[in-house]
């Protein structure tokens, strides 16, 4: 809004020329806008500012000596001279002063050629040292966790990562130590810097002190490739930006954006990238010969895999039979449609699921009314948290809440189990949702509500009719933000991957949507919603599923009944899965099919706000895998459907054609500045559901624990596992209870526990480490999901603890 | 001579001065009953400005105005005795905290009230283990009899003191790096504004105040402000303890009134040179100031004269050398002081202090280069542009400048020993001390 801009804004004097720039904000910041850079090495805009290394030293008239100009905000009218005799000066000093001891060992660092201090001794620097005394010794490099190393040779002070350790990422494990010229950064002793985000400290150190292993010596910046993309490790949707090498991804590096991410990323979005290039992808299409044993696949190519998979369908068909389709949560929105659309027209059912039974209902999510985006947290007049634990699920939103509470003073009520780094920072913690009362909210003011699936073992349909209570009960002031895990569910969900829903956030029965469908859809589906996932694979148990495709998705390991899952697939006649790697449900395929995936395909995918943003292809598919949109495509072409949606583009096209919510996103839009946040998608015409009171869910009587099943952030998922230097992160099998209930239970920890379900039909029993853990609820106890082999969880379990000795 | 304000005591009762009983005896507290009982905290604070004391830690800032920036009406506020005295040749608050800590406890308690603050720390240099312990005690003796803690002398006034331990850092003795160390946090000079005395201790308007300023108090609110004021000079009125120390006969600390002159310093209180020599060479206020030559030695000790002169009276410590000093290897020593308490937060003096240290070693060990005195001024140009006094900075806070003065200082005054350095007249193996030795001279008069 230019109106705005100009009545926000001051004149000010920069370097005898008059220029506009916004009261409060940092002079650096405000010269760069106004096209003048002044070099500096420990701002970044994202971090407190602290002065430190004093390159951005200028002169402001009326202020005494020079001043940083990362610290000085703006004032009307004031005369700032970046440029005079004594700024130059002070410059050249300050970077001589910086290359003393720094060890110009550029050659084999991999920040040269990309490296702020390379650059700023080029442009700012004095060309020569006077320095002919020895410089500073430090061991080189040290680990300072299983990803980064540190190169304390190389620092150059500037407290960056200590910053972003402590204040950014809320895990103050790296810090100063010594003073004066032996400064320098470290680990406490045998403290190793844990942290989700420690590779964001790699990219914003402006030296090469410190590197991140998986990247290390892999490649120069003159031999990459970069394009910009969005992160597929979770729902969040973090900008970045792909490198690749020699048709290898090699690296991944935050991007900033105001709206989402900052410019930072988790671990495992940062490095997951490996998996790309991991050995076991599957590369050709298989198919299990009918007399062969359960492992024996033979390779066919893609046009006999086609031809045999349409041949089936064209025979269920014929009888009646049903086709039905799980996973998608994987896929591009583009590929989503396509899978949607593939299900609806050549398959005649609404039998689709991207979700295994382990989210939230699907109406609720694509329902939900006044939407909160992102960076409405630090507007808020409080943020109410049921939630999972963001930190562990959704890493970079947990972040953005963090800065809220911690840093904007934005009060915080956390419901349910803790979330890990903002429990303690809660104005008030609830066990459970029915123990919240909003009497305790701000009288006035925006109310940000998060709500999620805190628990495998949680009724769903419970938590997302408490939160649309209170919804209503709050009226307008509840921005709600349904958030789910998986990379592109939202964007799924969106695409009609659900029972109920079809393309843009309308329901099957939705008369007007049908209209518009059939305009471009050749094909019959009914007006009724289909089955779920449960209800699929209970069909399937019985016989009743024909053909099951399975879409990058793992139900015997993520589906809350693994046996159960491994039974229906045991029992459909035929099943296609479509993976980039083996995993349990291909080994009861009958047809396996590789398929492409991040990094290779290109589209755009939709985070959990809402905010639609796009991938890139960067690297070609290995073997003969394929964008999961091309094999529906050639399937519907090989049973004479005309399914158009050839391209990512015109699919997108379509979309925005067809799907309510989607109207008007079109490439364009992703241009420019503005395009940089991504498009937020309107409101669809999903009937608000009807809430109820949420039952009170008294502590169980007895012996029994709640059960809780969280998702901790390594886990065994493809993106760890197949990753080298990501696979030995994961914590291991290990429950968490509360110390009392331990001591009451008479079992110390760290000691050998079964965990099994009250219920006898419940089938849950596992042997696991116990671990003391005051933040978990009394009562509770705490199993994090996918550690080991998966087990069976039952909605609303109690189980009990028995000590093995 | 004026009264002694601050060592009449110790001088009197050498032997139990710190003790209430003899605090007592000598009219001890009768500021505290007097200020509580029968002056509002404004009027106290009026008798302080116009006393005209002005800071006794380094920067000679009038207590009385400093006090005026606390703003009205945000409580708590704090009051902070800097006692982190750390400058070389400084001993004097060492001196005070020892033989008269209860001057400096009542000195806090009237200056709490004046500033309506019921909490005070003094932070204490960790190295002054005996200073400490006389503190801690005449704060616990204080309390016994109701001068600490709650209605203070039967009035509605409550302050508590809380007597820290420092960890041994001379950065901590700089007002913002004393506060974060005191909050627990690593002992780092903070950005200016806020300044403390809006957002100090705790993110709370705070005073920081030295210790002898402190222990002028119960003298002013005894006595008033006008009898203070008529001692000394008209900008610089009271007495002052100065630290004399190096060659001069009888080194020491002295009370004497300001605006005496350095001659007379040394000469009726140091009583002469040693061995019938000349002085050479003198610094006038702490490790951090600009050396003088003989030319000033009848320059008064006035804050005010010292600064039209290019240096300061800073903490009071007055080190004079003789003809025999090596000028170079004496300053090479502080700036190595300097250069290992540097915090090193910022880049000039992180990297800029040692450098200088090293480039001064490397000269003293005979590896002196003719482009050596062009390359130290600009290195401290680097530091502190314009090389003056008061200088300019290039880092947060001064002592980067600090560990300039010296240099640039004694090379424009001495620069004949230091080209002796550069063109290799120093190179004779005879004539290079070994490193880390005490100044030539005085070794061999032990």
């Amino acid at each position: 809004m230019p109106e705005n801009d100009t009545l926000s804004t001051v004149p000010i004097s920069l370097d005898g020329r008059e220029v506009q720039a916004s009261p409060g904000q940092l002079l650096i910041a405000a010269a760069e806008e106004a096209g003048v850079y002044i070099p500096r090495f420990c701002w970044h805009p994202r971090l407190r500012p602290v002065a430190m290394c004093r390159m951005c030293l200028v002169e402001v008239e009326g202020m005494r000596g020079l001043q940083p100009a990362c610290y000085v905000p703006v004032k009307e009218g004031m005369e700032v001279r970046t440029q005079t005799p004594l700024v130059k000066k002070v410059q050249e000093g300050v970077l001589e002063f910086l290359l003393l001891n720094h060890p110009l060992d550029c050659p084999v660092c991999d920040r040269g050629g990309e490296c702020p201090l390379q650059d700023h001794t080029m442009s700012f620097g004095p060309g020569e040292s006077r320095f002919v005394e020895e410089k500073r010794h430090f061991e080189k490099p040290v680990p300072i966790n299983n990803l980064v190393l540190l190169d304390r040779e190389r620092c150059i002070q500037c407290a960056r990562c200590t910053r972003f350790a402590s204040d950014v990422a809320g895990d103050p494990l790296l810090e100063f130590g010594s003073r004066g010229n032996d400064l320098q950064v470290t680990v406490f002793p045998d403290e190793p810097f844990s942290s989700y985000f420690s590779g964001n400290v790699v990219q914003i150190c402006p030296v090469g002190a410190l590197t991140s292993i998986p990247y290390r010596f892999k490649a120069r910046p003159w031999d990459v490739t970069i394009a910009e993309t969005t992160c597929g490790g979770c729902a969040v949707g973090c900008r970045g930006a792909l490198s690749e090498t020699r048709n290898r991804l090699i690296r991944f590096l935050g991007v900033d954006n105001d709206a989402v991410s900052w410019g930072w990323l988790c671990d495992k979005g940062r490095f997951a990238y490996e998996y790309v290039g991991s050995e076991n992808r599957l590369t050709v299409p298989l198919f299990r010969e009918e007399t062969a044993a359960a492992d024996a696949f033979s390779e066919v190519s893609w046009a006999e895999a086609v031809e045999r998979i349409a041949e089936q369908i064209q025979e269920v068909k014929g009888t009646g039979g049903n086709i039905a389709a799980i996973g998608g949560a994987r896929l591009t929105n583009e590929e989503a449609y396509s899978l949607s659309k593939f299900m609806r027209v050549v398959c005649g059912t609404n039998d689709v699921d991207c979700q295994l039974d382990d989210g939230l209902p699907a109406d609720f999510v694509a329902g939900a009314r006044n939407r909160a985006v992102i960076n409405d947290f630090a507007k808020a007049s409080v943020i109410v948290l049921a939630g999972p634990d963001l930190k562990e699920e959704l890493p970079v939103l947990y972040l953005r809440v963090r800065d809220a509470v911690v840093n904007q003073g934005v009060p915080l009520f956390v419901i349910g189990p803790p979330q890990s780094g903002l429990t303690d920072f809660a104005k008030k913690v609830f066990d459970t949702p029915a123990a919240f009362d909003p009497v305790l909210l701000p009288i006035a003011g925006d109310v940000v509500l998060i709500v999620g699936r805190q628990s495998a073992a949680q009724d769903a349909e419970a938590q997302s009719t408490w939160a649309l209570g209170l919804s209503e009960q709050l009226g307008e002031r509840v921005k709600l933000l349904p958030v789910l895990r998986r990379s592109n569910v939202h964007g799924a969900i969106d695409m009609g991957l659900s029972p109920s829903l079809l393309p843009g956030r309308v329901t099957v029965d939705d008369l007007e949507a049908r209209e518009r469908l059939a305009q471009v859809w050749e094909g019959e589906f009914p007006p009724d919603p289909g089955r779920d996932c449960r209800e699929i694979l209970d069909a399937a148990v019985e016989g009743k599923i024909d053909i099951l495709f399975v879409v990058g998705a793992d139900p015997l390991t993520d589906f809350p009944d693994p046996v159960m899952a491994r039974r229906a697939l045991e029992r459909t006649s035929f099943v296609v899965v479509l993976d980039l790697f083996p995993s349990s449900a291909t080994r009861f395929a009958d047809v396996v099919l590789p398929a492409a995936g991040w990094g290779e395909v290109s589209g755009t995918v939709t985070n959990l706000e809402g905010r639609v943003q796009r991938v890139a292809a960067k690297v070609t598919a290995p073997g003969q895998a394929a964008s999961d949109a091309q094999v529906f495509r050639e399937i519907a072409e090989h049973l004479e459907v005309d399914f158009g949606c050839g391209t990512p583009e015109a699919t997108l096209r379509e979309i925005a054609q067809v799907a309510p919510a989607y109207q008007g996103v079109s490439l364009s839009r992703f241009r420019g500045k503005k395009g940089k946040e991504g498009v937020l998608v309107g409101e669809g015409r999903v009937a608000p559901r009807t809430s109820s009171p949420f039952e009170k869910d008294a502590r169980p009587l007895g012996n029994g624990f709640r059960l809780h099943v969280g998702r901790a952030f390594w886990d065994r998922g493809t993106l760890v596992s197949e990753c080298p230097s990501l696979s030995g992160l994961r914590p291991g099998p290990i429950v968490r209870v509360h110390p009392e209930d331990l001591a009451f239970a008479g079992i110390t920890d760290g000691s050998s526990v079964r965990v099994l379900d009250e219920d006898p039909a419940g089938r849950l029993d596992l042997l696991r480490t116990v671990v003391a853990d005051e933040r978990v609820p009394l009562g509770t106890v705490s199993v994090p999901h996918n550690q080991d082999e998966p087990f069976v969880i039952r909605v609303g379990a109690t189980v009990t603890l028995e000590r093995i000795d | 001579m004026a009264e002694l304000v601050l060592t009449r005591r110790m001088l009197d009762r050498p032997h139990d001065s710190w003790t209430l009983d003899a605090y007592h005896e000598m009219e001890g507290y009768q500021g505290l009953y007097r200020a509580v009982r029968e002056m509002t905290p404004e009027q106290v604070h009026a008798e302080v400005k116009a006393s005209g004391l002005r800071g006794r830690g380094g920067a000679g800032f009038p207590t009385g105005t400093k006090w005026g920036f606390v703003p009205k009406d945000i409580f708590p506020r704090y009051l902070v005795v800097n006692g982190d005295e750390g400058e070389p040749g400084t001993f004097k608050d060492r001196m005070l905290m020892e033989r008269d800590p209860h001057s400096l406890v009542e000195g806090i308690l009237i200056s709490c009230y004046a500033l309506q603050s019921e909490h005070a720390f003094i932070y204490i240099r960790g190295e002054m283990g005996h200073a400490y312990e006389r503190v801690v005690r005449a704060v616990e003796e204080a309390r016994a009899v109701g001068y600490v803690g709650k209605d203070i002398g039967g009035t509605d006034f409550s302050c508590e003191i809380t007597v820290h331990k420092a960890a041994g850092a001379y950065i901590c003795g700089e007002e913002t790096a004393l506060l974060s160390s005191l909050a627990g946090y690593r002992g780092w000079p903070r950005l200016r504004p806020p300044f403390p005395a809006v957002k100090g201790l705790y993110d709370k308007p705070t005073v920081v105040n030295n210790v002898e300023t402190m222990c002028n108090m119960p003298w002013i609110t005894r006595r008033g402000g006008a009898a203070y004021a008529e001692m000394g000079t008209e900008r610089s009125p009271g007495t002052r303890i100065f630290c004399l120390s190096g060659h001069v006969n009888r080194p020491g600390n002295y009370e004497i009134e300001l605006g005496t002159t350095f001659r007379e310093l040394f000469e009726r209180w140091g009583q002469g040179v040693r061995n019938g020599g000349r002085v050479k060479a003198f610094v006038p206020g702490g490790a951090s100031a600009p050396w003088f030559d003989a030319s000033k030695l009848d320059v008064p000790l006035d804050m005010d004269v010292l600064g039209k002169e290019g240096s300061m009276l800073g903490s009071g410590a007055v080190m004079v050398m003789d003809q025999d000093a090596d000028i170079p290897r004496a300053v090479w020593r502080l700036v190595k002081f300097f250069a290992h308490e540097s915090c090193g937060q910022c880049t000039p003096c992180r990297e800029g202090a040692d450098w200088l240290e090293e480039i001064l070693e490397r000269m003293l060990d005979g590896h002196g280069r003719p482009q050596d005195l062009d390359l130290l001024f600009d290195v401290c140009d680097n530091i502190s542009p314009g090389l003056n006094w008061p200088p300019a900075q290039t880092t947060i806070c001064p002592l980067g400048p600090s560990a300039t003065a010296p240099v640039w200082s004694t090379i424009r005054l001495f620069p004949e020993e230091y080209k002796r350095l550069v063109t290799g007249a120093h190179t004779s193996l005879a004539s290079s001390a070994p490193a880390g030795a005490e100044p030539a001279g005085v070794t061999a008069d032990a």
